[in-house]
């Protein structure tokens, strides 16, 4: 039976959604602490009005109910999916103000797509932006990243009530690493802490023997990590990865890459001192396969061409961006016409694979996800077995993953539910492209890489693409990072409050 | 004589292909012709103009690279770092980098770097110098902040209340 909302419901989601945009408002104090440090004026007058906008709004929105009103699970999920668009809603606003976007859509795209680490952007002139408008790009990949709620929760802001629960597993996250979910989620700010640390270390370093100067180096080190770490992909130059020209700074970039794709059960696992779960989950090692696979594909392909032939080049442009795409990052170290003209077929698909599959589950990776093809291919190898089995046998798949599971059919149908609405949405998508007038390749490649949230692009995207199109990517980029059931709840709910109305209102 | 020396330039044209390439006239073009679709220039002497838009990066010994700006896309170009030295100011939001003009081969794919596009600048000219820019404050801007900071109050207000009146009211 489908639910309607009911005016109470709507309430306590306005107060929730309304608390969580004043959180976002409260993030831009750091964009603004920038463009103050910098001396940006003008820019740190677009950060007061953004966080004016955001509390304004959150506030009003947060009236609708008390604090501490208790949310259901199905609520829940549409305060997730709407947390999502309203974030974009405010945070779109100092972009926009920057006047470097050709409109608000343009500066709302980019706000989307920064909070669902997707990377892909219709900011001009890139390098004439300012520090405080960098920071916000990429800060919007941290928050997304670790997700809105977590970061919400993380602190206990206005979440004493009992959304926290609810809330938390709505945003598709699965980790009980601790038995309390705001002790979670600050575990997950802890791991990410360490990393961007670390990340920000050597690239700063990296960055001064590149002979960059101090301040410049240390933000530019700081962008990176959070873009690749939460594998968001925006940069701060328009030439992306490709403007320091430094094979250190691939290399320093994909370990940061494969940290933010990893499992955060499994980081816990890992900081917990147990590095054998590493090598027995089924999940590490399907992404281990999937990265030695297409790593050779790329490698393969690129031999055969005509540009790529060598081996520096076949790593530095082949397999770096088999990580970058795989890892859901969208670094890119190549000019957008190179994908179709100088790569090859076959490198291509390597690419256009690892994007759709896509890191591990309750990482900051988009895409189908490898527990989720690892359950599919456990699934089809039980399928032939129970076929040649003598009809009396019980043929049982087992798998690790933190713990021994025995597969129950229902988690084998989520997973092939959840593998089919993602390939609907990439062809969905790629026939977006093509009823537009684009070539097929630019087409699925831009689609799988904005329903993926990875951010890699041929070329579509760009501030001169049609409005419609736009549109297009900012579903898929939303949808996409959700997991599509928060999405779909939303509509459902929607349309059995609007069919219920109707129904109420005939004689 | 005149045949001999002739002669002579064939043969090392046809010997010598690099030599060849330096010999020809730079194509004059842009960065987004080069780095856009199929330019057929891949190997050739080109010669672009743009806005300089990185600090010196270390590129190897006694070379460096800039990164140089044309038509809203950017371009690395390898050069030895005693011509990079001609080049004072990079382009960001506060000032506007040297306009330069660059003569090199282009690199489609360059083996020597990784498989990076490029240009290997033989030769550079700085045709204007970047100067700070003039970045007014849009004091209408202070409108927003007004109007937020009342809907927020009011809205604070309202969130006063219901946290009074309860869900029920």
């Amino acid at each position: 039976m489908w639910v309607g909302l009911k005016k109470r419901d709507v309430r306590i989601i306005a107060h929730y959604v309304g608390l969580l945009v004043v959180a976002v408002g409260l993030a831009m104090t750091v964009p603004l602490a920038t463009a103050l440090f910098s001396a940006e004026w003008d820019p740190a007058l677009d950060y007061l009005a953004g966080i004016s906008v955001a509390g304004g709004a959150g506030l009003v929105l947060a009236s609708a109910a008390p604090r501490e009103s208790v949310l259901s699970r199905q609520n829940a999920l549409i305060v997730t999916a709407l947390a999502w668009v309203a974030a974009s809603i405010v945070g779109a606003v100092p972009l926009y103000l920057s006047g470097q976007y050709g409109s608000y859509l343009d500066a709302l795209f980019d706000a989307v797509s920064g909070f669902t680490t997707s990377g892909l952007t219709l900011v001009r002139d890139l390098d004439h932006l300012a520090h405080a408008h960098n920071m916000w790009r990429h800060l919007t990949h941290l928050i997304g990243g670790q997700g809105i709620v977590v970061a919400a929760l993380t602190l206990a802001f206005g979440m004493r009530g009992g959304g926290a629960v609810s809330l938390y597993l709505a945003e598709g996250r699965d980790e009980r690493i601790l038995p309390n979910v705001v002790h979670t989620a600050r575990f997950i700010w802890f791991v990410t802490a360490v990393y961007v640390a670390l990340g920000t270390i050597a690239l700063t370093v990296h960055n001064l023997l590149l002979g960059m100067e101090a301040g410049r180096s240390f933000l530019h080190a700081f962008w990176a990590t959070i873009a690749c770490y939460d594998t968001g992909g925006f940069g701060p130059q328009s030439q992306n990865a490709l403007y320091y020209h430094s094979p250190w700074f691939e290399a320093i970039t994909v370990m940061l890459m494969i940290g933010g794709t990893l499992n955060f059960n499994l980081h816990a696992d890992i900081w917990r001192g147990d590095r054998r779960e590493l090598f027995k989950n089924i999940e590490a090692r399907t992404l281990a396969v999937h990265f030695a696979l297409l790593s050779a594909a790329v490698g393969l392909g690129l031999g055969a061409t005509q540009y790529f032939s060598g081996e520096w080049a076949v790593i530095r442009k082949g397999v770096y961006h088999i990580f970058s795409a795989h890892s859901g990052t969208g670094h890119q170290s190549l000019y957008p016409s190179q994908w179709t003209r100088d790569y090859g077929d076959l490198a291509l698909v390597a690419v256009i694979l690892a994007m759709a599959l896509g890191g591990m589950a309750s990482s900051t990776a988009g895409g189908i996800k490898a527990i989720r093809t690892a359950l599919i291919g456990k699934g089809i190898v039980q399928r032939v077995k129970m076929a040649i089995a003598p009809q009396s046998a019980v043929v049982a798949a087992k798998y690790h993953h933190l713990t021994e599971v025995r597969m129950r059919p229902d988690t084998l149908s989520l997973a092939l539910l959840i593998f089919a609405l993602y390939v609907i949405t990439y062809v969905t998508g790629a026939m977006a492209g093509l009823m537009y007038g684009y070539p097929a390749r630019e087409a699925l490649f831009e689609s799988i890489s904005a329903t993926a949230n990875v951010g890699l692009s041929a070329g579509i995207t760009a501030p001169s693409m049609p409005t419609g199109l736009k549109w297009v990517y900012m579903i898929q980029m939303w949808i996409g990072r959700l997991e599509f059931i928060a999405v779909l709840g939303l509509v459902a709910s929607v349309v059995a409050s609007v069919r219920g109305r109707k129904r109420r209102g005939r004689p | 004589m005149r045949f001999l020396v002739a002669v002579l330039l064939a043969v090392a044209v046809a010997v010598l292909p690099a030599q060849a390439a330096a010999l020809q006239t730079p194509v004059t073009t842009g960065v987004v012709d080069l780095t856009g679709s199929e330019s057929g220039l891949d190997g050739a002497a080109v010669v672009f103009e743009g806005e300089v838009v990185s600090e010196l990066l270390a590129g190897g010994p006694g070379h460096g690279w800039l990164n140089v700006l044309d038509g809203g896309m950017a371009l690395g170009v390898w050069l030895p770092n005693e011509m990079a030295r001609e080049v004072r100011a990079f382009g960001d939001w506060k000032s506007s980098g040297d306009v330069v003009r660059v003569t090199g081969t282009f690199n489609q794919v360059c083996a020597e770097h990784g498989g990076d596009m490029d240009v290997h600048a033989t030769a550079l000219v700085v045709l204007d110098r970047g100067e700070e820019r003039t970045r007014p404050v849009s004091y209408w801007k202070l409108a927003i902040v007004g109007a937020g900071a009342l809907v927020a109050l009011f809205g604070y207000r309202r969130l006063r209340r219901a946290e009074q009146e309860g869900l029920d009211a």
